[in-house]
């Protein structure tokens, strides 16, 4: 039997060590070809000074190797080349970014695979090795010796804290784990250009055509066209106020029930307000994320509480904790666990966000775009309750992880779409959209307190009947 | 006091019946044995009673309580196929089992270590468990079962699958507990559990068909095998057979013979006549290399799985 230790979490980061390492090479051979063909076509290729040329590709080489030789460390939990030559790649990497920051390139000029290994990994990898890792290199000899503790270290903690730090640990340190980081990460920065694509296209069309305009005047004029957009998206506008819609965008013309519901929806007077509030009182394109977030976040999020139960079902691992513990401590724990790791998700997502918008539209107060995204995180965070509370209910009724995760995706795809046809052929059966609490999210990011607070009341409600159900089982079955 | 009351416990699988109404008393610090063929229901027991399982019908009484919540941290157990989790070295997941039932971590570490020397792995607390050998990760297991000192330890097939060293110190691991705690153990090596047990129960198709103490529900040795250093003189042989008490004394191989004794016979008498061949032998100028009961739990196990096969 191999002595090596390596939890799941080390082997995804070395193989995607390799993946990047192998990008970066031919980006390295790339960069050479073109700076070749630059000296046969005495430097007609581009406009990058020579120095910042050769630097970078310096860097990219170095980052490549570092890459590689870290990602055969990490696989053999090799404290030199595993830590150090990550750490090693991790700062190459954002000294060369910073580097050519301050050099006049573009910072973030566009989201590329590139951007992920020079700047979104660096800062990952440094957090697994340096933090969640950080056990692993400590292990030079085999023999564990105890340690003298005392004082707040050594003081018994509340079994339900407990089982929810080691679930969240366990998931953190897991393959699924650290995927689940990186592609929320790219997920989030991904949408986010998607987000200001149209403001860059306007930005090059008018320095490409002359024209004496601000980054601001572009933002602000396609705030002031995707506002009444918004409204109608949100259900906040009446018909009079959208006078100019083109007959072929106006759906009420089709004259389909739902359609029509959803417009008598629309008038409200106090909707339009939520959309200024949105796009025009915080910082918009932002806001304009959040909302696709919404949409996102709970596909992603069941990931985090799909397997806290039925993998430890399965492998029975939960007899050795049902000796010492009650039942109602693990679900509790577990589900405790779940919020811990999404949030910690939600983090990412947002802080990457955030910067992404920070560097990409200067326009934006810093002050603000923090306050929005903090306001966002905690938003999503309550967002995110009832949906963890599915998927470790769910994880609690189904014994295989793959059926608790199917589940989950399944009743959270399906409920809506129930609902959406179900309401049109009869419309009572149109309560079922209540089942989950999707269209109360949005609330969150409401500009009334009261409704936002109603929302967080609603969010919480839903979560505890979930849970309450899920416990009711859990605490029967056979395990 | 009984350590553990089990009271007509039924449980069904869909059509099939795991137990059927199973009714038995584990008398305190006893070593209880339970055998049974494969799907005999001993893990689905065992299960109902560490409180895995709700059985359909009874109920189950451990140290007198029926709540679970007043036996957390009182039970042990070794549970057939149960893993421990990936990524987390062991030294944290059993200092986490601890600290469950409140310990803090200094205490939790130091009794982690102390029962990791029990069975001898004290030197792989900073590795994780699924780089062990099966034979490690069985003792791992058993280790987690001894943490702090519980009061009923529950054993199921504790060295299936494992080679005769690794078994062997199970083995005495066990029956250095004996006595100190109630132990229920479920094996399919006879000897085993001749050696470790003082009360069984014997399982067929999820129905108890015996139980009690070994002495009363096996019987006394029907029978001791004798190996000699050397083939004793006619004479020799001729006053074993007439020594009251042996019904006859045949030769099994070489210089290895078979005592068995007439029915019915109390302990002390048998004690008494296995004394004598062993003077009468000596007397005759040889040596007594060893000397081995019958296993009578076996022969136990074979009567009731027997009749109840009707074979």
């Amino acid at each position: 039997m191999s002595e090596t230790i390596r939890p799941g979490g080390v082997t995804a980061l070395s193989i995607i060590n390799f993946i990047f390492g192998g990008i970066q090479a031919f980006g390295v051979l790339f960069a050479l070809m073109a700076l070749g063909c630059a000296a046969v076509f005495q430097g007609g290729l581009s406009a990058q000074p020579l120095g910042v040329r050769l630097f970078s590709i310096g860097m990219d080489g170095l980052i490549c190797i570092a890459l590689i030789i870290s990602g055969v460390g990490l696989l053999k939990v090799n404290r030199i080349t595993g830590r150090w030559f990550g750490t090693l790649y991790a700062v190459c990497a954002i000294v060369k970014t910073v580097a050519l920051a301050f050099s006049g390139e573009a910072f973030f000029a566009s989201f590329t695979i590139f951007t992920i290994i020079s700047l979104v990994y660096p800062v990952l990898v440094l957090i697994f090795i340096h933090v969640v890792f950080r056990d692993l290199w400590a292990r030079t000899h085999s023999v564990f010796m105890p340690k003298k503790r005392d004082g707040r270290e050594n003081k018994p903690v509340k079994p339900v804290l407990l089982v929810s730090i080691h679930s969240f640990r366990q998931t953190v340190r897991s393959f699924i784990g650290v995927l689940l980081c990186m592609a929320i990460m790219i997920v989030g920065l991904f949408t986010a250009q998607l987000v200001l694509l149209p403001v860059e296209m306007f930005i090059n069309q008018a320095e490409s055509s002359g024209m004496e305009i601000s980054e601001q005047e572009i933002v602000e004029e396609m705030e002031r066209v995707i506002l009444p957009i918004l409204s109608r998206i949100l259900g906040t506008v009446g018909d009079e106020e959208l006078p100019d819609t083109p007959e072929f965008l106006d759906l009420r013309a089709l004259n389909i029930g739902y359609v029509n519901d959803s417009f008598k929806e629309l008038e409200n007077p106090k909707a339009e307000q939520w959309a200024y509030f949105l796009l025009r009182e915080q910082p918009g394109f932002l806001s304009l994320l959040f909302l696709l977030f919404f949409l996102i976040i709970p596909p992603v999020i069941v990931f985090s509480g799909f397997n806290q139960i039925a993998g430890d079902a399965r492998n029975k691992g939960l007899r050795y904790l049902l000796m010492r513990t009650k039942r109602s401590t693990l679900f509790l724990g577990k589900y405790l666990g779940s919020i811990m790791i999404t949030a910690v998700l939600l983090l990412i997502l947002v802080a990457s966000v955030v910067l992404y918008m920070h560097f990409k539209l200067s326009i934006y107060d810093p002050g603000r775009l923090l306050n929005w995204g903090l306001w966002g995180l905690g938003a999503f965070i309550i967002f995110s309750l009832p949906f963890i509370s599915l998927s470790v209910t769910f994880s609690a009724l189904v014994d295989s992880p793959i059926g608790a995760l199917g589940s989950s995706l399944g009743v959270m795809a399906l409920f809506p779409i129930f609902a959406f046809f179900l309401k049109d052929a009869w419309e009572p059966l149109g309560v079922i959209q209540y089942v989950l609490p999707f269209k109360l999210g949005f609330s969150l990011v409401h500009y009334q307190w009261w409704m936002v607070c109603t929302a967080v009341a609603g969010m919480i409600g839903y979560s505890a009947v979930y849970l309450f159900l899920g416990y009711l089982y859990f605490k029967k079955r056979d395990l | 006091m009984a350590a553990v009351d089990v009271s007509f416990i039924t449980k069904r699988f869909g059509f099939v019946t795991a137990l059927d109404a199973v009714n038995l008393s584990v008398p305190e610090k006893s070593v209880f044995g339970v055998l049974g063929p494969n799907g005999a229901g001993k893990t689905t027991l065992f299960s109902v009673i560490a409180g895995f399982i709700r059985p359909d019908i009874g109920k189950v009484s451990i140290l007198g309580e029926e709540k679970r919540e007043a036996l957390l941290g009182r039970i042990g157990i070794l549970p057939q196929d149960a893993l421990f989790q990936a990524d987390i070295p062991i030294i944290d997941q059993l200092t986490y089992f601890l600290r469950l039932m409140g310990w803090s971590l200094q205490d939790a570490e130091e009794e982690v270590l102390r029962v990791m020397k029990i069975v001898g792995l004290d030197s792989i607390l900073l590795r994780e468990a699924e780089t062990l050998s099966h034979g490690m990760y069985k003792r791992l297991a058993l280790a987690q079962a001894f943490l702090a000192s519980p009061e009923i330890i529950i054993l199921d097939e504790p060295t299936s699958g494992l080679d005769w060293r690794s078994s062997k110190v199970i083995r005495e691991k066990i029956l250095e507990l004996k006595g100190s705690a109630t132990i229920l153990v479920s094996s399919h090596n006879m000897t085993e559990m001749q050696q470790l047990c003082d009360h069984v129960a014997v399982l067929e198709k999820g129905r108890l068909v015996a139980v009690g103490p070994v002495d009363e529900v096996a019987g006394y040795a029907s029978s001791v095998t004798i190996t000699l250093n050397r083939e004793p003189d006619e004479q020799v042989l001729a006053e074993c057979r007439q020594r009251e008490g042996v019904q006859e004394m045949v030769l099994q191989d070489s210089m290895t013979y078979q005592i068995t004794f007439k029915p019915g016979l109390p302990p002390e008498d048998l004690d008494a006549i296995i004394h004598d061949v062993q003077q009468i032998i000596l007397s005759g100028g040889v040596t007594v290399k060893s000397l081995n009961e019958d296993n009578r739990i076996e022969r136990l196990y074979m009567n009731v799985t027997e009749s109840e096969t009707g074979e």
